[in-house]
């Protein structure tokens, strides 16, 4: 059985230093590889016959490779700060002696908007449960944007705090601020509607805020509800009866467990988790992802508090110089400055958490900002939580648009990577998830370069012999096998395609961002959409369509003696375009993805059937 | 976690480099099978070049010795033989010994040659050099 139907988190990734090693020396050999690849190919192999063609292609290998340097520096290593043990009290989590030696105060959030309130209640349940070896108060909260009376009754049944408001300023952000005006717990647990904390929660995450400078703590985000797939023996079977049944058998026992539409949208997020976001805390640069995180109130207000003061300060200089065009003084009546800084007070919004499509990002990046105070975080390996996946297409694009859209928008309108505040390996980390949402630019080249190569016959290299080979191969296996190491326990397959799958959603989120179009805050959908979304794939199926078309033009072409391929180039070419075709596949059989009765509804609705 | 868990996991990925390494070895294995196509031909025209040219380093150093046994004092006579022994042998012929003992026979005649014998004894260096 995998992980997916026994229903149980990843195993956390332990490599031993040895591992490390290989893993390190690898990637150095690859990246090394890779720059003697890209000098020969600026330098001896650009086709200056079609130039329109070979200058894009090499500009995107060259920038793809940029991405390959930023992302091995990410995954790097994985040294991270050491949780200490359990605090008995809240001075144990300050470093003050003069704070008072009382018992913590937990504050747990619930935002909500319009899921079912019984959904909700599960999660309420499960935080009244949560463990702790000391005395702690945990306060558990509904933070009700819906403004729906049932979901008051059941904060009222669960005997827990409802919190609402009279509009929805900010969505999710200014939920969350309403509710830090009315709580005042030491630390906050941040959950979903969907969020369903387990016991260990707390005992997990809570000895890390002995460092007085620990200002959150982020834990992994698990999907227990991803779909197993179908075993390929049962697949077999029910195609081709019995025999079918034996060959399926008779596969696995040569290539272990083969499950047929196991987690069909990718949504498996160890890779993120448990290598890239835990990778990051040697750079304390492990940002916030919402859900399942843990904040110290402290530092979340008081970084809202300068951010406020500096933003009146700058509205109130802004005033000051329209009074002074207006009234051609230079010097501003004192009353007058008063009046003004009040207004600039006023007009200026406090708030802990920044109103944006990506808030847990962006508030980040303004805690790592503060050098001043130098507020860490951290990415916790345990899972302490589960939650609900988008399981269709539709939930699953709002979900990956608002995430590339969100990103993209802060890199335009407040871009940390030049700001103050930020250590340079911070900054690095940074850049690696911008840089990544720029990915469609060089990918869409990576697409549809083949495609014009098998039916024009075009070469974007000087020439495909044993040259381009030689330069180019060593890097390639390099790289895979440094990859095989560095991410040695998780698939990496799955992640890759659908990274280059999502090119027309990241484009759109890039072009929404340079229109200056604001993203919007869409709830992602908890409930599963049934249906056919093929119109949200088209741009896949137009790539997959012409690869094919091209593949099949190119060979019989080339075996019926005419067009002028080098069999190098149709090797190549055939197999770069196998790999397009197999890396968008994924994303249009999602498109049309239907749960199987017996393996997969099971395990996505047990969640429902608990509710029920 | 166990090892056969992690290469379950990475079976894609070992997949893709075997893919790779495969069809590496197949993109080499048909160029050299395009190249030893390319240089059969070349090989081919050269055989053809090399009869006909054999052909003709026979006739000429045939017509070359008879002339100089008509003429045995005609130092031009002489230098022409000693041009044909040479075409001869890196025509492949004449045994290059054989030609370089029939060159030296030649070599008593040499005393008053003048520039008539420069270009055969030039030829003849660069024939017997090896």
């Amino acid at each position: 059985m995998t992980r997916f139907e026994r229903q149980v988190p990843w195993q956390i990734s332990r490599h031993s230093q040895l591992h490390h090693a290989l893993w390190q020396f690898l990637a150095t050999c690859s990246l090394i590889f890779g720059a003697w690849y890209l000098w020969w190919r600026w330098t001896e192999s650009l086709n200056f016959a079609a130039l329109w063609f070979s200058l894009p292609l090499v500009v995107a290998e060259t920038l793809a490779y940029i991405g390959l340097i930023l992302f091995t520096i990410n995954i790097w290593t994985d040294r991270s700060p050491q949780p200490g043990p359990s605090p008995h009290s809240l001075r144990d989590i300050t470093g003050d002696p003069l704070t008072p030696e009382r018992p913590l105060v937990i504050d747990v959030f619930f935002a909500t908007y319009n899921e079912d309130p019984e959904i909700v209640r599960k999660g309420l349940q499960a935080a009244k449960r949560l463990d702790y070896p000391h005395p702690i108060e945990v306060r558990v909260h509904v933070l009700d944007d819906g403004r729906r009376p049932p979901m008051g009754d059941v904060a009222r049944e669960e005997g827990v705090n409802y919190i609402t408001r009279t509009d929805n300023v900010g969505y999710k952000a200014g939920n969350l601020r309403n509710a830090m005006n009315h709580t005042s717990g030491d630390l906050i647990v941040i959950c979903d509607a969907d969020t369903i904390p387990l016991p260990h929660l707390l005992t997990e995450t809570l000895g890390y805020f002995r460092d007085p400078r620990m200002a959150w703590v982020q834990t992994p985000q698990w999907f227990w509800d991803v779909p197993p797939g179908v075993p390929l023996p049962v697949m077999l079977a029910r195609r081709f009866g019995r025999v079918g049944g034996g060959v399926g058998r008779a596969a696995e026992a040569l290539i272990g467990p083969v499950r047929l539409g196991e987690d069909p949208f990718g949504n498996d997020p160890q890779l993120f988790y448990d290598f890239i976001l835990r990778r990051r805390n040697w750079a304390n640069a492990a940002f916030c992802c919402g859900a399942g995180s843990v904040h110290r109130r402290e530092a979340v207000m008081e970084v809202a508090l300068r951010t406020w003061a500096t933003d009146v300060d700058v509205s109130f200089q802004r005033q000051l110089d329209e009074i002074r065009q207006l009234t051609g003084e230079a010097e501003v009546d004192r009353r007058l400055a008063t009046v003004t800084r009040v207004s600039a007070a006023q007009e200026v919004d406090f708030t802990p958490f920044m109103l944006h499509v990506s808030e847990d990002i962006y508030t980040s990046i303004r805690l790592h900002k503060d050098r001043e105070r130098g507020w860490k975080s951290v990415q916790h390996p345990v899972v302490v939580s589960r939650m609900v996946s988008p399981n269709d297409l539709l939930s699953w694009t709002i979900q990956r648009f608002k995430y590339a859209g969100g990103t993209l928008d802060i890199l335009r309108t407040d871009n940390p990577l030049f700001a103050k505040g930020m250590t340079l390996p911070q900054r690095i980390m940074y850049g690696v998830t911008f840089y990544s949402y720029l990915s469609p630019l060089w990918n869409v080249v990576f697409l549809l370069w083949p495609v014009i190569f098998l039916f024009t016959g075009l070469v974007p290299v000087a020439t495909y012999s044993i040259d381009f080979l030689l330069h180019i191969v060593p890097f390639l296996l390099l790289n895979e096998l440094a990859q095989l190491a560095g991410f040695w326990g998780a698939k990496t397959m799955s992640g890759r395609r659908w990274y280059l799958a999502m090119f027309p959603l990241n484009i759109q989120a890039l072009w929404a961002v340079v229109r200056k179009r604001k993203i919007s805050f869409p709830v992602t959908p908890k409930q599963r959409s049934e249906g056919r979304f093929l119109s949200l794939v088209k741009w896949q199926l137009l790539v997959v369509g012409l690869s094919i078309a091209g593949l099949i033009w190119a060979w019989t072409l080339h075996l019926g003696g005419g067009g002028t391929y080098s069999i190098g180039g149709l090797v190549a070419n055939t197999l770069w375009g196998v790999n397009n075709i197999l890396s968008l596949m994924p994303i249009i059989f999602a498109a049309v993805w239907k749960p199987d009765p017996e393996f997969d509804l099971p395990i996505m609705e047990r969640f429902q059937h608990e509710v029920q | 976690m166990k090892f056969s868990e992690a290469l379950i996991g990475a079976r894609s990925q070992i997949a893709w480099i075997a893919a790779l390494a495969l069809s590496t070895v197949a993109i080499i294995h048909l160029e050299r099978l395009s190249i030893g196509e390319q240089e059969a031909v070349q090989r081919a025209r050269v055989a053809a070049t090399d009869a006909r040219l054999a052909a003709e380093a026979t006739e000429a150093l045939g017509q070359a010795e008879a002339r100089l046994a008509a003429s045995p004092a005609d130092a031009a006579a002489a230098a022409s033989l000693l041009v044909a022994l040479s075409n001869a042998v890196e025509a492949g012929v004449l045994d290059i010994d054989e030609g370089r003992r029939r060159a030296d026979q030649l070599w008593e005649l040499a005393g008053n040659a003048g520039p008539i014998w420069r270009p055969g004894i030039v030829a003849a260096a660069l024939a017997f050099a090896n």
